[in-house]
């Protein structure tokens, strides 16, 4: 990604949905998802993700089974699955406790179509946001094993495009869970923490600390999440990352936008932000309306700064 | 590609089908006779892969290519070379300034239309060298003609196409 | 060589272009070049002349042409997330049905990555030198930032020599941080599955 000066429209849109879910239709995704989640499959999976004309995309070798997936891409391995993920080595970071979140009322979830996928019969689910679509499942008819995943922006153009191009019923290698004993890194809940309740459209459903000193908001709308984490320090992003500048109304971040999620970092008093998840730009654009805002150093702050380098 | 291996006709069309499209294009500007090209090409390869010597597969894929052209142009009863455009301007003394021929190629419709007058020989050259991209080695090699013919052939053609540019017909 | 003609001399500055003079005859397009205006326009002329084929555009091939409805050149643009959304799902869908055009994207994806790797590096050396890249990217580390304790009052405990003391920061690896937000994002609660995040692993 260049660096070039990315705006996004930062008024914030109030989404409302006045239709009424229709309790099934919304309850055959959640089952679908969670048939998901328990299918046995393998294959390769491409992701792509178009920002602004750009487009970024990862293939991905991928073994699932019972709510475990083994992620190969280009040669790293991570097993990620029910609030645990271990990375080759590294050790496993898990979480232990959690609140259950549901879909927002700004989505509408429509009847599950028949649909196809490289000769396979499959269900496609469409969610809408105020009427206009949002996101689309296209689940396995047999085993509702998850063949694509289409995202789009607030106008309906394409944000994110994730499908199986390789995909087999079952699975030859998976490792056994927790095998060897490699050290935990355990997500301790926080009681107290400065993470804003709501962000945009986005509402926090837990909190963390991390053994490292960093807290960590989990934000979600029940569809897409985002994780805000708060880092003591301010840092040089700008020698970090390789990212573009984001500029949001009067504020300027830093983005880095990733096949899979989005990243996007800024200084604010004494912390240094960190943002990534999956959400579209345009709800991205309220969220950081109602995050603490980026500031520069004033002079003040420059040289209390030098002093101390 | 590995000249050891054959190919299948598939990775042919894979691989080759869009530069010999374009070749079939920017020979006539015609869309459809540069499709049935493609295809008479690919069912010559299909027939002919047994047959193939393990050599210089791309020489052989494009001899075969002229050949279904030529064919092709003979089955249309159209002439293969078309009349040399009205020379007015024949004398070298008053050559067309780098910045003019620049202006008047604008459009890759005029590029294309110059192309086309070309007599047959010069425009199959400049066209196997600047848009399918083969060197003069290899032109010789799928033309069955020297090396020197080929350098004479692209030279002319590109004086040629100097020409029609700057003062289209 | 004085006994070349002229066609012949000017055949030469074609063959130049094209990086085709067989060795010896540079000296000669030298000598033609130097001072004589008219060869050098010619020369120029023919460079544009035949910059303006070779910029002509590559069309596609007709779809139909190709054997059972395969992408060819498409898939570049597949990857470039430039398909029309209907388009993406036809060649998504056609990819796991064909081994020839997986294997079309294995390499074109090789290509992107050689495209981007240092220069000089070979293959097959281009997947390790893509994870090396990867992780670069990746390990962005936080170093040591200085601790901005806020307040004049602070500032002027400075001046006045007291010591404010400047902590040790623990340097935070932002891979670390995207395992932390897809570990949770993992969870089972129904929606919050997303089959494009949820199975990535790093970032």
């Amino acid at each position: 990604m260049g660096r070039r000066v990315v705006t996004l429209a930062g008024a914030a849109l109030a989404w409302v949905s006045l239709a009424v879910v229709p309790a099934t239709a919304a309850t055959d995704l959640s089952d679908y998802l969670r048939d998901a989640d328990e299918a046995v499959y393998s294959g390769r999976r491409i992701v792509i993700t178009v920002w602004e004309g750009d487009a970024e995309y990862a293939l991905l070798d991928i073994e699932h089974a019972m709510g475990v997936t083994v992620v190969d891409r280009y040669g790293d391995d991570a097993v990620v699955g029910s609030g645990k993920l271990k990375a080759s080595g590294d050790g496993m970071i898990q979480f232990v406790d959690w609140t259950e979140d549901a879909l927002s009322s700004r989505y509408t979830v429509g009847e599950p179509q028949p649909a196809g996928h490289g000769g396979r019969s499959a269900v496609a689910v469409d969610v809408l946001e105020g009427g206009v679509a949002r996101a689309r499942f296209v689940f396995d008819e047999d085993t509702h094993a998850p063949l694509v995943t289409e995202v789009y922006d607030g106008g309906g153009t394409l944000f994110r495009y994730s499908s199986m191009v390789e995909f087999a019923v079952g699975v030859e290698d998976m490792p056994a869970p927790g095998g060897d004993a490699t050290p935990y890194n355990v997500a301790m809940p926080l009681e107290e923490h400065d993470f804003a309740a709501g962000a945009g459209p986005y509402r926090l459903v837990d909190a963390y600390s991390g053994s490292d000193g960093t807290t960590q908001g989990f934000y979600s709308d029940g569809l897409f999440s985002f994780s805000l984490f708060a880092i003591e320090g301010r840092a040089d992003i700008g020698d970090m990352v390789d990212g573009a500048p984001l500029e949001v109304g009067d504020s300027e971040y830093t983005i880095v936008v990733a096949p899979t999620e989005l990243w996007v970092l800024w200084n604010a008093d004494g912390e240094t932000y960190v943002l990534v998840g999956d959400l579209p730009p345009d709800h991205l654009a309220q969220v950081l309306g109602d995050l603490p805002e980026p500031n520069r150093w004033n002079w003040l702050q420059r040289m209390w700064h030098s002093l101390f380098d | 590609m590995n000249d050891e291996r054959v190919p299948s006709w598939e990775d042919v069309a894979q691989r080759y089908g869009r530069r010999i499209y374009n070749f079939a294009y920017r020979l006539t500007g015609d869309p459809d006779d540069a499709a049935d090209l493609v295809q008479d090409v690919l069912i010559r390869v299909r027939s002919g892969l047994d047959q193939y010597q393990p050599g210089s597969f791309e020489g052989w894929l494009w001899r075969i290519t002229r050949n279904a052209f030529l064919d092709g142009v003979r089955r249309r009863q159209r002439r293969p070379t078309m009349p040399l455009p009205e020379d007015d301007h024949a004398s070298l003394g008053s050559s067309p300034s780098p910045d003019e021929v620049l202006a008047a190629v604008r459009l890759s419709d005029d590029v294309q239309a110059a192309l086309v007058k070309l007599p047959y020989d010069f425009r199959e050259a400049v066209v196997l060298c600047d848009v399918v991209g083969l060197t003069y080695d290899e032109i010789a090699d799928a033309t069955e003609v020297p090396v020197g013919t080929v350098r004479s052939r692209i030279h002319r053609g590109r004086k040629m196409l100097r020409e029609t540019l700057t003062w289209p017909v | 060589m004085a006994g070349l003609s002229a066609e012949i001399r000017e055949e030469l500055l074609s063959a130049y272009l094209d990086g085709e003079l067989r060795p010896g005859e540079l000296t000669v397009v030298t000598r033609i070049l130097t001072g004589d205006d008219e060869a050098i326009a010619m020369f120029r002329s023919l460079q544009a002349v035949r910059r303006a084929v070779r910029l002509l555009p590559e069309l596609e091939i007709p779809a139909h042409l190709l054997p059972e409805g395969h992408f060819g050149d498409r898939l570049s643009a597949y990857l470039d997330g430039a398909l029309r959304t209907a388009e993406m799902r036809t060649v998504a869908g056609h990819l796991m049905g064909c081994a020839d055009c997986r294997s079309e994207l294995q390499t074109l994806d090789r290509a992107r990555i050689a495209i981007r790797a240092l220069p000089g590096v070979e293959p097959p050396e281009i997947l390790e030198l893509r994870r090396e890249v990867e992780e670069a990217r990746r390990k962005m580390r936080l170093g040591r930032v200085a601790v901005w304790v806020g307040g004049v009052a602070a500032a002027a405990a400075l001046l006045f020599g007291l010591s404010v003391g400047g902590r040790e920061q623990p340097t935070v690896d932002l891979a670390d941080l995207g395992d932390r937000h897809v570990a949770r994002a993992s969870v089972t609660s129904g929606f919050q599955i997303l089959p494009a995040l949820s199975e990535t692993g790093k970032p």
